[in-house]
């Protein structure tokens, strides 16, 4: 088939473009997010009762309406909506850092000890992630945004980890990386100067996926009633209050889990467009 | 490292050198071969025969299954960190692919900095950073590929930018595992005359393998040519290559056609 295009070659452009049309929305999103306290001049958590369930309107003070203690829905949305991209992120970093650094290790060290690395990481995916949130939620102080994060953090870096360890068994078997061992190169030095470097990209893109996922994995704990707690809010335990009041109120509901799917939705996008982009095999 | 016990300690002796990998038999077998300090000694044999093997079992790059691996009569297997040190100063490796051995991440100033970062923590960063400069110059290069990439050069301004970076230490032994062969036959003359050049004007010991015999004969004094993990025949290079005694090497010969009678110029212009 001598001068046929490829399939693929016609839709690369238009992903591009949808990467970053959903690179500016989001960062269009955030800054609502965090401009909302001057947007309204409600406090997510000044309770109102006289104006309690207020419909959606455009005229008077309560754009999105308010819940049934009178607080405004805009103002909660959006604080819910910080503390979810806050702890998606937090929670992102952590398990990309331990996750690398956990990679890395075990990739460079092969033989024995990176075996076993390993296996530490498979018996932590066999492990059911509710179980082990609920073990310590009970344990430590429930609603306590540290150990939150840690919970989040605990699975999170499960994949990062097995995906760095892939990329350095192949990096380590490359002449420049034999190259520096022959110079005398330290290991530590090997591992931050070449290996490091050149598993950023893959480790770039897939950590941009990682953050929504996070927001997935706190709204569910929160949804569960095991994240922050009142008057806190996140997207999740909005959502959780809301879907009470599903009958009487939805836009409760509809407006936390509109962001949710938002935030979430754009950040796959995005991070599918970082992972194209640092994917060599994809045509340009 | 410099006692000398009995005559002159070879600058490297091998005995009995046995090497595997794993699950497979053995890839060189009773190994024996001394290299004395300044002497340019090739390596021949067709692919497969162990050659590369050798080289990396020499630096201590693979375990050795048996025998001994010596430099300056201190053996391998009893090396402290001092010695590996001192070991990974003063043997510098040339590899086959110039593109493969720098890392793609790094610029060339930062590559070529790297050795003296490692081993010569003693010099300041001008000092290291004239250093740089002299040596890009000895090799050929312009000072304007420090800011580039690799894969912004062209494979045979690689492969001077991986000479440069083993000569930069000014090493007592320069190795070389295929130098030329991923070049253009152009390019490999060029090449060869560097590596020529260099190791005449610093009296570095070469020891360098290859499968073309035309490069051999222009770098080396003394030629070991092995066959399925041995040492079949071994010599002095005229001597080697004019008059093969062993029928392997006489196969070797008849199998590249192009091998210069005399003068011995390598390929190409």
């Amino acid at each position: 088939m001598a001068g046929s295009i490829p399939a693929s070659v016609g839709s690369e452009r238009p992903r591009r473009r949808v990467a970053v049309i959903a690179a500016w929305l989001l960062v269009a999103l955030c800054a609502l997010a965090f401009a909302a306290p001057l947007l309204t001049p409600h406090a997510p958590d000044t309770i109102d009762l006289a104006n309690a369930t207020s419909v959606p309107a455009m005229q008077g003070s309560h754009a999105w309406g308010t819940d049934r203690l009178g607080r405004d829905v805009f103002a909660r949305t959006m604080q819910g909506l910080r503390v979810s991209l806050l702890m998606g992120l937090a929670a992102a970093l952590a398990s990309v850092a331990i996750g690398t650094s956990w990679g890395a290790i075990a990739g460079y060290a092969g033989g024995r000890a990176g075996a076993a690395m390993m296996r530490i990481v498979d018996v932590l995916y066999a492990l059911p992630y509710v179980f082990l949130v609920i073990i310590l939620a009970t344990v430590f102080e429930r609603g306590n945004v540290l150990v939150l994060l840690i919970a989040i953090a605990s699975v999170g870096w499960l994949t990062t980890a097995r995906i760095v360890r892939g990329q350095t068994l192949a990096l380590r078997q490359r002449e420049f990386v034999e190259a520096a061992r022959a110079m005398g190169v330290p290991t530590w030095r090997i591992l931050v100067r070449h290996v490091l470097p050149n598993v950023a990209g893959p480790v770039i893109a897939y950590a941009t996926l990682t953050v929504p996922q996070m927001i997935l994995y706190e709204s569910f704990l929160s949804f569960l009633g095991l994240g922050v707690q009142e008057p806190l809010a996140s997207l999740g335990s909005l959502v959780s209050e809301g879907a009470r009041d599903m009958e009487v109120a939805p836009w409760l509901l509809v407006a936390p889990a509109t962001c949710l799917a938002a935030v979430t939705l754009l950040l796959n996008l995005v991070g599918d467009g970082l992972r194209d982009a640092f994917d060599p095999r994809t045509p340009s | 490292m410099t006692a000398v016990t009995q005559g002159a300690t070879p600058l490297v002796a091998v005995e009995g050198l046995a090497v595997r990998y794993r699950g497979s038999p053995e890839v060189l077998r009773e190994i024996r071969f001394s290299v004395a300090a300044g002497d340019t000694v090739g390596i021949c044999g067709e692919s497969g025969s162990g050659k590369s093997t050798l080289l990396r079992a020499l630096l201590g790059l693979v375990p050795i299954a048996r025998g001994t691996v010596r430099w300056h009569g201190r053996e391998l297997a009893g090396f402290r960190a001092a010695d590996w040190s001192r070991l990974r100063r003063c043997a510098q490796l040339v590899f086959q692919d110039p593109f493969a051995s720098l890392d793609p991440r790094m610029r060339i100033a930062a590559i070529l900095a790297e050795p003296l970062d490692v081993h010569r923590s003693d010099l300041d960063r001008p000092a290291r950073q004239a250093r740089v400069a002299a040596q890009l110059t000895r090799v050929g290069l312009d000072a304007n590929v420090l800011t580039r990439f690799p894969h912004e050069l062209s494979g045979g301004q690689c492969q001077r930018v991986g000479i440069a970076r083993a000569m930069i230490l000014e090493p007592e032994v320069l190795v070389c595992d295929e130098p030329v062969s991923a070049l253009d036959v152009s390019i490999q003359a060029q090449i060869i005359g560097l590596l020529a050049t260099l190791q005449r004007e610093a009296g570095t010991t070469l020891i360098l393998v290859s499968h073309n015999l035309a490069v051999v004969r222009r770098l080396c004094r003394r030629v070991i040519v092995m066959q399925g993990g041995r040492i079949v025949e071994e010599g002095e290079a005229k001597d080697v290559l004019s008059a093969p005694r062993h029928a392997y090497t006489r196969q070797l010969l008849a199998s590249i056609p192009e091998v210069p009678r005399s003068p011995p110029v390598a390929q190409g212009s």
